[in-house]
């Protein structure tokens, strides 16, 4: 495989196309425009019901270039299943790259199909654009929202502000299937995201790649969309959102964090405005031992 | 055994060797009471190299459905099996696949829902679908299962819209009966190469499952209501062609119609069809439920007296078979009977033959 390190030398082809009804400054936009020119024109796309799917397919207009299926929130790797199957029945499935596209929703809601179908084996990339909320119906929170911020199920309110719990594990609920690729990347990062998805397709089992897709309106930007670049980039820059994949049981690090306070990163998002300064040293304090912990797995798998 | 049967098996067997005989290349399975056997059948003839297929062992139901969508868009022939909570549980599903107007093929084996939990049969999850905008044809014995298996293929690629082919939970998917069977080149002959109308390919890329807005919404489901209409004429078309190919026919394709000269009419689907002919009346065995035949149920049943035998219920309604009839004829009476796996016996269908209340619980005549 031909890694590319330039943003001039990804392919000028595109497969997701303009006329689509995302925000301008939509994060998962973006994503859609590299992760379409990393798998080329013989894909085939399973979409799940969300921002993405909505903002694309509206009848009778369409931005996918490829063949392209939309079914439901939950169902995608189901899908994705059926679609390996009939391809290997037919002889076929070697020639086509099989994509899956949720958001953090669909990894929520469609836990188990995800689970059944790496357990299975089934040869597909699973790409979660994780915007970190509900943001088609309205912004409310997802398992995948991180500690404090707000949305609109978990407000700022007199006596609870922001989300309470964690942003769920999945990486590693994933890892644990022991699939072939896990990879996480974002926007801020194109060609370390289009490499990624690239490297997916060369293996014969899923692959489950997590991408960062700041939401301008979710994470409260709106009055400067320009920033959805940089906000990615922050959150690489803070240790907030790691680079990292775990090939065949082996972790690696692909960007080194060069740990930026994290408030440079909430700082710009109103959803984290009303953090203490205790917050934020505790969510400081949680960035480096998460950081610590990959340093330590990847030099244990080496 | 009478030489023009070629075996004995039980209903479930017979729908796997059907399935195989079709040949379909992607068996999506999740096992539930009283569906296994027809699962189970599947997977021992892929393993064995008798049926070229993929399985997808899928983890629920709700993928299980999930995973014909992507097969079918792929553009093969599939098959699935489920009852039940299972099937309740993919119902969402089922809505995507007529919609999506996919011809994948589904054997029921009827179960009551619960709660209480209960294994039995009777049709609480098929009726509970009736809406799904699915073909739904009733097996009233293991020859029948065996056959609609197979013309529910070629309905489904002539109108364009999924089938359920529905058997009652063990009174028919654990009997065993003698059949004929066909063999794999007549049953190649009569359905044909699979062609899609359309499909998921790279050189010719289309968009399935988008949005609709209102402006289109209602035109698109109108197109699907007048499909479903359409599918009356193919279920008889392909019954038709059926017997003139092989020599066997149920009835018109939408109804049977056995001992025809009483006046006195049971209409019921599946299993209760078939005891009721040996009682001194008429027996309509209700073969399609969806697309419901309205004018052929009509043409028999008027200035007759009529009682519809329903193994579900619609609560707060009635029997939701007696309340389609009643709307060609509103004096039929309508008897609950066999939820949850009770025995229709013929007693009890003498007396509800012989009572005159317009609705009636068996457990309460």
């Amino acid at each position: 495989m031909k890694v590319i390190n330039e943003l001039r030398g990804l392919p000028v082809d595109e497969y997701f196309v303009s006329g689509h009804t995302a925000c301008s400054g939509c994060g998962p936009a973006i994503a859609m425009r590299l992760l379409t020119k990393a798998a080329g024109k013989n894909s085939i796309i399973v979409c799940a019901t969300g921002c993405m799917e909505v903002a694309s397919s509206k009848y009778p207009t369409t931005s996918w270039r490829t063949p392209w299926v939309h079914a439901a929130f939950q169902n995608t790797a189901a899908v994705a299943s059926g679609i390996h199957a009939a391809l290997k029945a037919k002889g076929s499935r070697n020639k086509v790259n099989l994509v899956v596209i949720s958001g953090d929703g669909s990894v929520d809601i469609g836990l188990a199909a995800i689970s059944g179908a790496l357990e299975r084996g089934d040869k597909f990339t699973y790409i979660c654009y994780d915007n970190e909320q509900y943001a088609n119906t309205g912004m409310q929170r997802s398992g995948l929202t991180p500690l404090h911020a707000w949305t609109t199920t978990t407000p700022i309110g007199k006596v609870i502000k922001g989300n309470q719990r964690t942003k769920k594990p999945i990486d590693d609920i994933i890892a644990a299937h022991k699939i072939p690729y896990i990879a996480t990347a974002t926007i801020g990062f194109p060609n370390d995201l289009f490499n990624k998805i690239k490297k997916s397709f060369t293996f014969n089992g899923p692959s489950f790649i997590h991408v960062l897709t700041p939401c301008i309106l979710g994470w409260k930007y709106e009055t400067d969309p320009s920033i959805t670049i940089k906000i990615s980039k922050l959150a690489v820059e803070t240790g907030v959102w790691l680079l990292y994949e775990i090939e065949n049981g082996k972790f690696n690090l692909n960007v080194k964090p060069v740990m930026k306070p994290v408030d440079e990163y909430f700082k710009l998002q109103g959803r984290f405005k009303h953090l203490s300064k205790k917050e934020i040293e505790d969510i400081q304090d949680k960035v480096k031992t998460s950081y610590d912990n990959l340093i330590k797995l990847t030099s244990e798998s080496k | 055994m009478n030489k023009e049967f070629n075996r004995i098996a039980e209903a479930s067997a017979a729908v796997a060797e059907a399935v195989k005989l079709v040949s379909p290349k992607v068996i999506s399975i999740y096992p539930i009471t009283p569906q296994t056997h027809i699962v189970e059948k599947l997977a021992g003839l892929v393993n064995n190299g008798e049926l070229k297929a993929e399985v997808i062992l899928a983890e629920s139901e709700h993928s299980m459905v999930s995973a014909l969508i992507g097969a079918s868009l792929a553009g093969v022939r599939c098959f699935s099996s489920t009852a039940s909570q299972g099937l309740a549980y993919a119902n969402e599903v089922l809505h995507l696949i007529s919609g999506m107007r996919l011809p994948c093929v589904m054997a029921i084996g009827t179960r009551a829902l619960s709660a209480p939990i209960n294994i039995w049969g009777d049709h609480s999850d098929v009726m509970n679908s009736r809406d799904t905008s699915w073909i739904q044809l009733h097996c009233r014995n293991v020859q029948s299962a065996f056959d609609t298996i197979i013309q529910a293929y070629k309905i489904a690629e002539k109108v364009s819209l999924p089938v359920m082919v529905i058997l009652d939970g063990f009174t028919l998917t654990h009997t065993f009966e003698p059949i004929k069977l066909l063999t794999k080149s007549q049953v190649k002959g009569f359905l044909g190469k699979f062609k899609p109308k359309h499909n998921l390919n790279v050189n010719k890329p289309m968009t399935f499952g988008p949005v609709a807005f209102p402006e289109d919404f209602m035109e698109i489901k109108h197109q699907q209501a007048k499909l479903m209409d359409k599918a009356s004429y193919v279920i008889k078309d392909v019954n038709n062609a059926f017997k003139n190919k092989f020599n066997r026919r149920y009835g018109n394709g939408l109804i049977e119609v056995f001992n025809p000269d009483y006046n006195k009419v049971i209409i019921a689907s599946g299993t209760t069809a078939e005891t009721a002919r040996n009682l001194k009346c008429t027996v309509i065995h209700l073969r399609s439920f969806r697309p419901f035949p309205f004018k052929e149920l009509k043409q028999v049943c008027e200035g007759r007296e009529v009682v519809v035998i329903d193994r579900s219920y619609s609560y707060g309604s009635g029997g939701p078979m007696a309340l389609e009839v009643r709307n060609v004829i509103p004096e039929a009476r309508s008897a609950i009977m066999g939820l949850g796996g009770r025995d229709v016996s013929l007693s009890d269908l003498e007396k509800v033959i012989n009572s005159n209340k317009k609705d009636m619980w068996v457990d309460n005549l």
